[in-house]
């Protein structure tokens, strides 16, 4: 057996190992929010981030209404949110979410805080967020602008081609 | 007239250059190296070279218009892809460099090691070329946090419950640390001066070692004493025309393929992959917990920092290194398993 076959059937067994062999150990946090406040900030970024995941966000909800702090949350837009989260309406179970601690609903991806509208000053590891601002998608439109600058780049990388073909090594390997 | 006519008149680029070299010494780096040195496998630690100072251009133009407050550093870089003229652009170069980056120096240090090429008496340069990579990887951590949507976010609060599991030596990551500062501030210092800085000064160091052992010996050249040698500047200007290309490449990534930006972040839940980088280290989270980011990168650290002094065979090429080799190829294919199982699983919660 050469040596590089000898080596491919290492790894091929490692990862063989490594994909079958071990067990899943998902150590859920267990020093979950008591502030109905922070819940609901939850709820509405699982809801951002992850539309699927209904249950963490009915959870989220579920331990808002279940909270010992409830300063500054209103409970009945909570528990009405949890009814449009479980009819499927995610749309109007964050805007209800985010009515309950009285944030702008819909603040789009492309509708962020004003950058001199500071309210407090975080410090350490805090976010310094107060409600989830949706994601800003990549640009996806072509513009002029663009299809400039793709041109520049296309010219450039046939320069750079060209002269590294130029410049290669007469006499050895190229790698 | 003043002129001799046995002199050849030199032409003005010839007097200008000569004018530099008097001053700047630039002459000295027209020294022989091999032919090899030419070749795409000897040009990897230039073109990472190449991407370092591509990444130090493009970020001093994303400085000046982010702002690492936390309150609205997500919304100062969604002003820098919406609002700022090229921002999205610059920010697209930034980002595809920054892993183009990382890609080349794996890829070097892999030629580095399939060649041998960290044998005596270049030990030292290979050490100081693995701590290289730990800072590259430890900027695209940085630049990850520094967008500060929900991903970034979740990265740091890794990054903290690591420091506690470090106990004292975690300590700079820690609130507690500077109390009065956020640590996204910190972090942000930390991208834009430590690890550049070190990783410079690191760079210099290395640099000069080459100039001092010679460009290593290739394996595949049978007659390595005989072989042609060329100046050093044709080296770079080989590096310089593949960094065109490369320039070109990250550039076309990023119009076609522009990176967004991910939802302001909040805390208490996990609910994002991290970049493609760091999947191989969150599989081992899934499997065995925080510990398992610590264990892992520590582990590969480790063994690459171990390598000149366990591997002792005098041999350079792979073919003729079986043990060596072996190790080689089954720490790639456990790095590869385990990215390609992150990519297969969805995120889950491990932050305390």
């Amino acid at each position: 057996m050469t040596v590089f076959r000898r080596a491919s059937l290492i790894g091929l067994i490692a990862g063989a190992v490594l994909m079958f062999g071990a067990v899943p150990v998902f150590a859920h946090g267990d020093g979950e929010s008591d502030v109905a406040g922070d819940l609901v900030r939850q709820a509405i970024a699982v809801i951002v981030n992850e539309p699927g995941n209904m249950a963490l966000a009915a959870d989220k909800i579920k331990g808002a209404l279940a909270a010992g702090d409830t300063a500054g949350v209103d409970l009945k837009l909570v528990a009405q949110a949890g009814d449009a989260l479980g009819k499927g309406d995610l749309h109007q179970a964050r805007t209800l979410l985010e009515l309950s601690i009285g944030a702008r609903p819909h603040m789009g991806g492309s509708d962020p805080r004003p950058i001199p509208q500071v309210p407090s000053l975080a410090v350490g590891a805090e976010t310094g967020i107060d409600v989830v601002t949706d994601g800003l998608a990549p640009h996806r439109n072509v513009t002029r602008g663009d299809v400039a600058a793709l041109s520049g780049l296309i010219v450039l990388g046939a320069l750079g081609a060209y002269l590294a073909v130029r410049f290669r090594p007469r006499k050895v390997a190229e790698v | 007239m003043a002129t001799s006519l046995d002199t050849p008149r030199r032409s003005r680029r010839a007097r200008a250059a000569d004018v530099l070299d008097e001053r700047l010494g630039l002459k000295a780096l027209q020294y022989p190296v091999p032919e090899h040195a030419n070749n795409l496998g000897w040009s990897l630690g230039g073109l990472t070279a190449a991407a370092l100072f591509i990444l130090i251009a493009t970020g001093i133009f994303l400085t000046q218009f982010y702002n690492p407050t936390p309150e609205v550093a997500n919304a100062s870089v969604r002003h820098i892809v919406t609002g700022v003229w090229a921002g999205r652009f610059v920010r697209g170069v930034h980002y595809w460099t920054a892993q183009a980056m990382y890609v080349l120096a794996a890829l070097h240090l892999l030629r580095v090691f399939f060649t041998g090429s960290y044998k005596r008496p270049r030990e030292a340069n290979w050490l100081i070329g693995v701590s290289m990579f730990a800072l590259v990887i430890g900027a695209l951590f940085t630049g990850t946090v520094l967008k500060w949507d929900q991903e970034g976010f979740e990265a740091l609060g890794h990054n903290l419950e690591i420091a506690r599991l470090l106990g004292g030596a975690g300590f700079w990551f820690t609130p507690k640390f500077s109390s009065s500062v956020p640590l996204l501030e910190r972090l942000y210092v930390a991208h834009v001066a430590i690890i550049p800085g070190i990783i410079l000064g690191l760079f210099a160091i290395h640099a000069m070692l080459i100039k001092r052992h010679g460009i290593s010996p290739s394996p595949t050249v049978p007659d390595e004493p005989g072989e042609v040698r060329e100046p050093f500047t044709h080296h770079l200007r080989r590096i310089g025309a593949v960094a065109l290309a490369l320039l070109a490449v990250v550039g076309v990534l990023a119009i076609v393929r522009p990176p967004g930006v991910g939802p302001t972040p909040i805390e208490g839940i996990e609910v994002t992959k991290p970049l493609w980088v760091f999947w191989w280290v969150f599989t081992l989270e899934n499997k065995i917990g925080l510990k398992g980011i610590l264990y892992g990168v520590g582990t590969l650290f480790a063994l690459l920092f171990a390598v000149p002094f366990v591997d002792r065979n005098p041999e350079r090429w792979w073919r003729k290194r079986p043990v060596a080799t072996a190790l080689g190829v089954l720490v790639i294919a456990i790095l590869v398993t385990l990215t390609i199982m992150e990519a297969l699983t969805t995120p889950a919660s491990h932050l305390g």
